[in-house]
C-alpha cells in the first residue's frame, strides 16, 4: 500500500527522528500538495430530487473538474452569466440542468441551473456496473481532484515533502537548509512524472 | 554491456563509502535503487508497459487505479487499442474534442480515449458488448515495487547514470549532506536535458 510505502521512505530519509504526530501532519501536508497537481481525479455519482439544487462534493473531494447530468456535460458559468439567462430568481427556475455555479457562500458546494425536476432512478448496481448497465437515469456524476493516498510513482515525492515539513518545523531537528533541498528534490521528480 | 542490479549496489557504496555516517546496508541500497531506476525509466520513456482492461457493456469511464489489473504503476496512458484497432486522442473541453452529450452516445465501436488527470479513462462512445481493450503505458517498472529481489535483474546502459544518481542524491538526504545536494542537482538536471537518451524509434514517435 503506498501510503505506508510513502511513510517508510520517510523515515529511512529521517532515521527515525519524527514523532508519530509530526509524521502523520507531515503527511497531510503531502497530500495537500498532491492535490493541487491534480492528477488524482475520479468519478462519482449523486443522486437528484426533485428541486434538487444545491449539491455537495464527495467526500475527499477538493476541487470540481467537471459536471454531468443524464445525457449532457454541464457548463461551468457565473452567477452574472445565470441572472442573465434566468433573471434575479435564477435559483428558482425549473427544468433540465444545463449549468453549474460554484457556490460563493459554502465551501465545496456547487448550484444547478435550472433546478432539477426530475427524480434520478435508485443508486442501485444489480450487475455491480456503476458506470455501465447500471447507469441511473436522471442523476449527476461529478468529477473531482481528490485528496487520497498517493499512487506507488510518488511515494519518493511524497516523502521528500514529509520531509521538508517535519525538517521545517520549530525544533531541535530544524533543518531549513535540508528542507529546502527535499522540495526541490520532490519538485525534480515531480516534474519526471508529469513529463512520463 | 548492461550491469545488473548486484554491481549497481556494490556502486552506490563506493560512492557513500566516505560519506557514510548511517550504516547502509545492501537492503538499503537496493530500496533506494530502485527507486533511481524507476524514476529514470520514467525520464528516459524507456520502454511502454501493456495493460489488459476488460471495458463493460455501455461504460466509458474508468478508473484505471482500479480497473486494470497492475494499474497502479501507470503513470500515463499513451495508445489504446480495442480488437486489434488504435483508438485516437482527444482532448477534454477542447473545440473539435468530444461532443457535450458525450456522456450517453454509444457506438459500434470505440473510436477515442482521453484522460482526466492520470487516473480517470475515458473511451468514446460506449459500446454496448463487453470487450477487451490494450492499454500501452509509461509506468514504473517492477523493480521500482521493490518485489523484484533477485539481485541479477540487468538494468539497461542508459538508465544507469541518472538512476544511480538519484539513487544516491537521496541517500545523501539521509546523510544530511546538503553540500553534496548542490552538485547532485546540477547532474540530475543534465541528465534530463541533454540528449543522451536514446533517439526515440519511428514507433515510439508515432506512438506519442
Amino acid at each position: 500500500m503506498s501510503a505506508t510505502d510513502a511513510k517508510t521512505f520517510f523515515d529511512y530519509l529521517n532515521g527515525g527522528l519524527a514523532s508519530a504526530t509530526i509524521k502523520a501532519n507531515g503527511y497531510e501536508y503531502a497530500l495537500d500538495a498532491l492535490e493541487r497537481v491534480g492528477w488524482l481525479t475520479s468519478a462519482t455519482l449523486v443522486a437528484v430530487t426533485a428541486g434538487l439544487i444545491t449539491v455537495s462534493f464527495p467526500s475527499g473531494a477538493v476541487r470540481l473538474l467537471r459536471v454531468l447530468y443524464d445525457n449532457r456535460e454541464l457548463s461551468r458559468e457565473n452567477r452574472a452569466t445565470l441572472r442573465d439567462l434566468g433573471g434575479p430568481r435564477w435559483q428558482d427556475v425549473k427544468g433540465e440542468p444545463i449549468a453549474f455555479v460554484e457556490d460563493d457562500f459554502t465551501d465545496r458546494t456547487f448550484q444547478l441551473y435550472p433546478r432539477a425536476t426530475r427524480v434520478s432512478t435508485a443508486l442501485s448496481y444489480p450487475n455491480n456496473e456503476p458506470f455501465g448497465r447500471d447507469y441511473p437515469i436522471g442523476a449527476i456524476v461529478t468529477l473531482t481532484s481528490d485528496r487520497t493516498d498517493p499512487p506507488i510513482w510518488f511515494d519518493v515525492p511524497c516523502a521528500l515533502i514529509m520531509m521538508t515539513y517535519a525538517r521545517s518545523l520549530e525544533s531541535a531537528n530544524q533543518d531549513l537548509e535540508l528542507a529546502a533541498a527535499c522540495e526541490k528534490l520532490a519538485q525534480l521528480l515531480t516534474g519526471i512524472i508529469d513529463r512520463a | 554491456m548492461a550491469k545488473n542490479v548486484a554491481d549497481l549496489i556494490d556502486e552506490l557504496q563506493l560512492r557513500l563509502r566516505d560519506t557514510s555516517a548511517l550504516a547502509l546496508t545492501d537492503t538499503i541500497a537496493m530500496r533506494f535503487l530502485s527507486y533511481g531506476v524507476g524514476y529514470a525509466a520514467l525520464a528516459f520513456a524507456d520502454t511502454l508497459r501493456t495493460f489488459t482492461l476488460t471495458t463493460v457493456r455501455q461504460q466509458c469511464l474508468y478508473n484505471i487505479h482500479n480497473d486494470v489489473s497492475g494499474g497502479a504503476a501507470i503513470v500515463r496512458v499513451v495508445r489504446v487499442a480495442v480488437d486489434g484497432r488504435d483508438l485516437s486522442y482527444t482532448e477534454f473541453g477542447v473545440p473539435g474534442g468530444l461532443p457535450v452529450n458525450w456522456p450517453r452516445v454509444s457506438g459500434d465501436a470505440y473510436e477515442s480515449f482521453s484522460m482526466l488527470g492520470k487516473r480517470l479513462l475515458l473511451l468514446y462512445p460506449a459500446v454496448n458488448r463487453a470487450s477487451t481493450a490494450t492499454l500501452w503505458c509509461r509506468a514504473v517498472p517492477a523493480l521500482y515495487t521493490n518485489t523484484v529481489t533477485d539481485t541479477t535483474t540487468e538494468i539497461a546502459d542508459d538508465l544507469i547514470p541518472l538512476a544511480l544518481t538519484i539513487a544516491e542524491t537521496l541517500l545523501l538526504v539521509r546523510e544530511r549532506r546538503v553540500d553534496r545536494l548542490r552538485e547532485q542537482f546540477q547532474l540530475i538536471q543534465r541528465y534530463l536535458q541533454v540528449p543522451q537518451r536514446v533517439e526515440a524509434t519511428r514507433s515510439q514517435r508515432a506512438l506519442r
